[in-house]
């Protein structure tokens, strides 16, 4: 049974947020289902801005990322553009969202806009994030060409 | 017989959604197939409450929805355990596919609040 865990990370912290920060990566959106993405686009796209853990267990692992194309917020929620997301692992699985993302897997997350959002005003029951897909722009390339 | 024959699952939804399975016959309406993720479960709630925390939604859902899958995608999670977040505790299991999920409803079930 997978269970989350305090490891060592095989390539240290600092080295992955090195290899991380400034990588282009792009998210899908699941929900709410129907998420009315900016533009006319099947993804929203940005960059690491900034990653690490809160502990040293795998399930604090996250990672930010800076749009580039700020989003609205879903209906009934304030009018806020959405800037960045933190995108945090959504299931337990043997690893951490960053080794995930170095070895070239499209990670399933919870992506939080709570810092952009007053949470006194959200609806009540309502929490401020979304649930996604996350993976390198390189590794959509070849995800996406695979169903061609 | 294949892993999904047989078996009922559930999604918890909003009436919006919910009138779009019914119209395509696909779970979210089939968006995004081939790119999007479509979650379902196994587990069964009897509140918008306890599915709201336990599946760790961002959002009060309206329905249960029961269905059986009809066609045969790909599944990429079979339950998996979905983590605590800052403010839902998690631990009810998801299955996955990246492609339409065609289903047969059940049953529709209005959630109480709690």
């Amino acid at each position: 049974m997978l269970t989350d865990r305090k490891v060592a990370l095989e390539i240290p912290e600092r080295q992955i947020r090195d290899l991380l920060i400034g990588r282009e990566v792009g998210i899908t959106v699941s929900e709410p289902w129907d998420f009315e993405y900016p533009k006319d686009v099947r993804m929203v796209t940005g960059y690491v801005s900034d990653a690490g853990a809160d502990s040293d267990k795998q399930s604090s692992q996250w990672v930010k990322v800076t749009l580039d194309d700020p989003f609205d917020t879903p209906d009934g929620e304030p009018e806020v553009k959405i800037r960045h997301l933190k995108a945090t692992r959504r299931h337990v699985s043997e690893r951490g969202i960053l080794e995930q993302l170095l070895s070239g897997e499209d990670s399933e997350v919870n992506l939080s806009y709570r810092d952009q959002v007053p949470a006194e005003q959200m609806p009540e029951g309502t929490s401020p994030f979304l649930i996604g897909t996350i993976a390198l722009q390189s590794v959509w390339a070849r995800l996406l060409d695979e169903q061609t | 017989m294949t892993e999904l024959q047989g078996r009922t699952f559930y999604r918890y939804v909003s009436a919006k959604e919910l009138e779009v399975i019914r119209e395509s016959g696909k779970l979210r309406g089939g968006k995004g197939a081939g790119i999007e993720k479509t979650y379902w479960t196994e587990d069964l709630y009897h509140g918008a409450a306890q599915a709201l925390d336990r599946l760790a939604l961002p959002r009060p859902p309206e329905y249960r929805v029961a269905f059986i899958i009809t066609n045969e995608p790909e599944v990429l999670l079979r339950g998996s355990a979905v983590e605590a977040t800052e403010d839902r505790p998690g631990g009810a299991t998801e299955w996955m596919s990246r492609q339409a999920v065609e289903v047969e409803i059940v049953e529709e079930v209005a959630l109480d609040v709690n």
